[in-house]
């Protein structure tokens, strides 16, 4: 009995991190149909500010430090929620109807972003600084001129191909000063130390439940509730769900829908960023943090069904838990008390590792797809498939 | 006669809201039906039952004689039911013959389609139908570079390029031009005479142009009445569903118009002038001052239908003062602009049908003449 | 005008037939005289991934199915040859890393694999049974787009964690080695063998590309091609997709599986790396950079790209992923019909303006190529 409730609560806690990671996909999903393969990254963004949080408050030492998790939250969120806002603005809405594109497209950026955490240090910000505003800069000054339709790619043409010229030549130059070109991160994972209140944790009948899984489920349980009161109770809510429904409908009655977009793809990756933190607790960061549970999203973003926050907690919790139940072999020892179920036991036991039950999990979904293939609570209605 | 089609209690439910409530239809090979119903009533639901788009949620549906429940979409096309969606939908990237060839295939499956070689039989019907459709001369052109009548006509010859024995429409009109719209009606008349159509459509003076026989009106998920297009035009549900409420004139008043109206598409052209007379003449007539006179003249202008034969109309006056009114009237229509053959000829015809004193007749004509010298 | 056609077409196939010839006697007849033994196998091995390739782009390109798991089927096919040259060894042993995990008797799956011909049929059977099943799962529910995609790379991951996993079965993290194994008697790793390879690698991607030229040519693939551009109206006119688009997806599923096989036998291992999720996106964007639904694009975008790969990573590593990352991103947003169809659309035309090949359109495409106006004007002129 109570190996079941341990494994309820790991099962619970597995599903609470996918949950809070899924949650920021299936908002994003649901609103544009867009699903973004760099959303794992985002979480990595979200787990190395947690790293610089605490590395500016270890100085201070207690009882700063204590807290420093606290603060991290809604910096992460910010952080990953700008660099959404980047990602929308500067890639994504180019490419609205063309899902697989998108696909594709946040591939990419996942790529870059990857890269760049290993390899970012003063010299590539500066250079970056330095191409931005040239290119920028002078884009927009150029864009004032009257005749700047015409002349637009001829002056990309020029500006694109000097202003790389330029940083490029600037990193050459400041390469030869070696506390610029020291690495933040290096590729090595950093370590996020939980502070002092988040170790150990509170036993119960015959197991321990750790402070720091605890923590992530309640903190699970604010983002829900923060989020169903944004999308419930606000006015910007009230938009996204608009545009959610009918796009063309709502920008015909005055929403802003490009601001909707813009919005709810900010709040979607900030999500993703107060996951990062929330995984940073779990075990080191590192630049393929991401690539861990990325999968495992989509497909709490599939079994969810789009567009219904429930389908999505009841997706989330319901895979963690048949994971963990599976792969600890907790369901083999349940039922290997029963003589009868021998061969069941069998096979339970050859996927009761962390890695097959991934295997047994993803049979149970392709077979849950089969009975239901729009997820649990698909869209109805004449306009469902087309 | 074996019905091509029957529906019975046919009830649709998404999430409890009833798109098709209780629905009855039933419909002979060979004819060609027109549906007709305001927004929301579920006539495009209707077609997606038929075609196994939809599930029923109760009742059933046959096609021929066989349940079509559970049947899969492409298996009820090639039981021979043939559908048209609301905007054009074909294979863009292909050429018109491609489509056309596409769809012209006898044998679907997979390993036929991929082995065998085309039959010279199906390029030839192929070449046919491009004929029909008037796009030999883009044959060779991909279908994203036609315009949207073009497309439409292309998918009309796909659909026939099925060769289906029951043809659905949905609003094959919608988008055309006048010219198109006759074109899409005259290529659906001809085809009616080989298969049967379901056709449903908005534009009323379309319906008018291909409904030689009966007419459907969905509401709210049922059948609200059927009937041809005269019956349909004069039953008073209908026009309050269509217009909000019940006619407020009549239907002795009703008929007066009616026959007014007959006589002004007596040479087959409906003049402004003409419809001016009627409806200033008969508002006078019917209204009880001048604001309602007002009124009416704006909803006399929703019954302007097409020629009822005069034959059925007239036995139904029921008095003499009736008659007179009606001959003054007609009389003023066709005086209304130059008097011209066929119309003096369906006037005698009046005549003859209303059988009125001689002396009478020649009073009202010379009054008349009297105010247009 | 139909024989000025016909003649036309001839003419091409004429063209086309001694370029293929041209290049077939410089890849496999010329290169390997010049060039270095270890870049002749990488050569080879690029020409593989161009394989798998073609296979993306029969289900991509013409029929707009996204798949991001075809890392499977490929090394589906790698493993199964991996596995006939791990049992070249004398009757009653057992491939040396079975005994480190105390395995006393060879697993029943590997039996079929001391037969050659078994294997040979395996390595393309297999695969290609495997996409259909996994595709046949999720068609048949009608579900398509983005989740099919998100569906195929789970099932990468859920492979890549099942090989990963089984040691005792076919040696896990480990992978198996081929290249100190024999083929024929002969080493596998040797340099005559490698070359071997490398010309079976030619000739058989010449053989896949014409293969696929004929799957696209006929009615087959023009329904490919209105599966992707409207399913629905597929499904009313009478065909049932799932079939199509099961068969397509096997069909590249096996192509993957040879594509897998000769890769790794001039890679000379293989292990559940080639299951990574990166990997199997990376062979999208080969098709995307040459360009989607042209066959001849998914050839030259992997070249192209393998190639700057093999340049960037060896000079610059830090820099690849950067551009690897750019690459998906300029191809999505700048280039979406890849290079070939750049060259199509564009460039060619250009081109021939300028050679004086076409004549320069003065007034509007649609008054001088609309093909009612020319028949109108050919009927003017005839009088």
């Amino acid at each position: 009995m109570s190996a079941l409730i341990e494994g309820l609560f790991n099962g619970i806690s597995i599903g609470s991190v996918l949950l809070i990671a899924a949650l920021g996909l299936a908002i994003v999903f649901g609103l544009m149909g867009v699903i973004n393969l760099a959303h794992g990254e985002l979480m990595m963004l979200g787990g190395y500010t947690t790293y610089v949080v605490q590395n500016v408050f270890k100085p201070w030492g207690e009882p700063w430090f204590s807290c420093y998790i606290l603060v991290s939250i809604p910096i992460a969120f910010i952080v990953a929620a700008i660099a959404g806002i980047i990602l929308e603005r500067g890639v994504i809405r180019f490419l609205y109807g063309r899902p697989l594109e998108t696909l594709l497209a946040t591939w990419g950026v996942s790529l870059i972003l990857r890269q760049l955490v290993r390899s970012v240090n003063w010299l590539l910000v500066i250079c970056i600084g330095v191409f931005c505003l040239l290119f920028f800069g002078g884009m927009r000054l150029l864009s004032r001129r009257p005749d700047w339709e015409r002349i637009r790619n001829l002056v990309i043409a020029i500006l694109l191909p000097m202003s790389t010229a330029i940083a490029v030549v600037t990193g050459f130059l400041l390469s030869q000063i070696p506390a610029l070109t020291k690495a933040w991160f290096s590729a090595r994972n950093v370590d996020v130390t939980a502070p002092s209140w988040l170790r150990g944790g509170v036993k119960v009948l015959s197991f321990q439940m750790p402070y720091a899984r605890l923590f992530i489920i309640a903190l699970t349980i604010i983002c829900l509730i923060a989020v169903y009161w944004f999308l419930n109770r606000s006015t910007w809510g009230l938009r996204i769900r608009a545009v959610t429904q009918n796009r063309a409908m709502s920008s015909c009655l005055g929403i802003p829908t490009a601001k909707v977009d813009a919005l709810t793809f900010a709040i979607g990756s900030g999500l993703a960023g107060v996951a990062g933190c929330a995984v940073s607790l779990l075990g080191s960061v590192g630049p393929n943090t991401g690539q861990n549970y990325i999968v495992d999203t989509f497909m709490v973003v599939v079994v969810g069904g789009v567009g219904n926050l429930f389908g999505t907690i009841l997706a989330a919790l319901g895979i963690g838990i048949i994971n963990y139940l599976i792969g600890s072999g907790t369901l083999a020892l349940m039922a290997s008390s029963v003589e009868s179920l021998k061969p069941l036991v069998d096979v339970l036991l050859f996927f009761a590792t962390s890695s097959m039950a991934k295997v047994m999990v993803f049979a149970l979904i392709i077979s849950f797809l089969q009975v239901k293939p729009a997820g649990l609570f698909p869209q109805k209605g004449r306009t469902a498939e087309l | 006669m074996k019905k091509i089609l029957e529906i019975e209690n046919l009830t649709v439910s998404f999430d409890g809201f009833k798109a098709l409530n209780n629905l009855n239809f039933s419909m002979n090979p060979g004819e060609l039906r027109v549906i007709i119903g305001p927004n929301g009533a579920g006539k495009t639901t209707f077609l997606d039952v038929i075609t196994g788009k939809v599930q029923p949620t109760k009742g059933r549906v046959l096609f021929k004689g066989k349940n079509l429940k559970k049947i899969p979409e492409y298996k009820i096309a090639r039981m021979g039911i043939g559908r048209k969606f609301q905007t054009p939908r074909v294979y863009l990237n292909l050429t018109v013959r491609e489509n056309l060839d596409l769809v012209c295939n006898h044998n679907k499956n997979v390993f036929s389609t991929l082995f065998k070689p085309p039959k010279s039989v199906e390029s030839r019907t192929v070449g046919g139908l491009l004929e029909t459709i008037g796009l030999e001369a883009k044959a060779n052109a991909p279908a994203e570079l036609l315009s949207h009548g073009e497309k439409q006509r292309l998918e009309i010859g796909m659909l026939v390029a099925q060769s289906p024995d029951l043809l659905l429409v949905d609003e094959p009109a919608a988008g055309l031009t006048d010219e198109e719209t006759e074109n899409v009606g005259a290529l659906l008349l001809s085809l009616a005479e080989s298969h049967s159509i379901i056709a449903i459509e908005h534009d009323m003076e379309f319906v008018r142009q291909i409904a030689n026989n009966k007419v459907t009106v969905l509401h709210q998920g049922s059948v609200l009445c059927e009937g041809t297009m005269d019956e349909i035009q004069n039953d008073p549900k209908v026009i309050e569903v269509y217009l909000g409420k019940a006619p407020s004139i009549t239907p002795e008043q009703m008929n007066i118009l009616r026959i007014a109206v007959s006589m002004a598409w007596a040479d087959g052209n409906f003049t402004p002038e003409q419809m001016n007379v009627i409806l200033s003449r008969l508002s006078r007539e019917f209204a009880i001052d001048t604001e309602h006179q007002y009124s009416l003249q704006q909803e006399l202008q929703n019954y302007l239908a097409k020629n009822i034969p005069l034959e059925e109309l007239v036995p139904k006056l029921k008095n003499f003062g009736e008659k007179e009114r009606v001959l003054k009237l007609s009389y003023e229509i066709i005086r209304s602009n130059k008097m011209n053959r066929q119309e003096i000829e369906v006037y005698q015809k009046l005549l003859k049908l209303l059988d009125l004193p001689d002396d009478i007749v020649e009073q009202v004509e010379t009054e008349i003449e009297a105010k247009y010298k | 005008m139909n024989n000025k056609i016909k003649k036309q077409k001839k003419r091409q196939k004429i063209i086309e037939t001694g370029i293929v010839i041209g290049l077939v006697i410089i890849f496999a007849v010329i290169l390997p005289i010049v060039l270095p033994g270890f870049r002749l196998r990488l050569l080879g091995r690029i020409l593989s991934l161009s394989i798998v390739a073609l296979g993306i782009d029969l289900i991509w390109g013409y029929t707009g199915l996204l798949s991001l798991g075809h890392g499977i089927f490929f090394a589906l096919g790698g493993y199964a040859l991996a596995m006939h040259l791990k049992l070249q060894i004398p009757e009653g042993q057992l491939p040396e890393f079975f005994t480190l995990y105390g395995v006393k008797e060879l697993p029943g799956f590997w039996h079929p694999f001391y037969s050659f011909p078994i294997t040979i049929v395996a390595l393309i059977v297999i695969p290609g049974i495997v996409a259909g099943l996994l595709g046949y799962l999720v068609f048949r529910n009608r579900i398509k787009g983005v989740y099919f995609s998100i569906i195929t790379q789970a099932a990468l991951l859920v492979f890549f964690n099942f090989f990963n996993g089984q040691q005792k079965l076919i040696n896990g993290t480990n992978g198996l080695k081929t290249d100190t194994e024999t083929i024929f008697g002969m080493l596998a790793g040797s340099d005559s063998v490698q070359k071997i390879f490398y010309i079976i690698t030619v000739i058989i991607l010449v053989a896949v590309y014409y293969f696929c030229r004929w799957l696209t040519s006929g009615r087959f693939g023009r329904l490919l091609v209105a599966i992707r551009d409207d399913e629905t109206r597929v499904r009313f006119s009478g065909y049932n997709p799932t079939g199509y688009k099961v068969l397509v997806f096997g069909i590249s599923g096996a192509i993957a599986g040879i594509a897998g096989a000769l890769y790794t036998v001039q890679t000379g291992i293989i292990t559940p790396k080639f299951m990574e999720v990166p990997f199997s996106i990376e062979m999208v964007i080969w098709v995307a950079v040459g360009g989607r639904a042209t066959l001849i694009g998914a050839i030259i975008g992997t070249l192209l790209v393998r190639l700057a790969q093999t340049f960037l990573s060896e000079s610059l590593p830090e820099v690849w992923l950067f551009f690897q990352g750019a690459l998906f991103l300029i191809v999505v947003t700048v280039l979406p019909d890849g290079i070939v169809g750049w060259w199509r659309t564009w460039a060619w035309e250009k081109l021939s303006y300028m050679l004086g090949l076409k004549e320069r359109i003065v007034t509007y495409p649609s008054l001088e190529e609309n093909p009612e106006t020319k028949q109108e004007r050919e009927q003017l002129s005839d009088r």
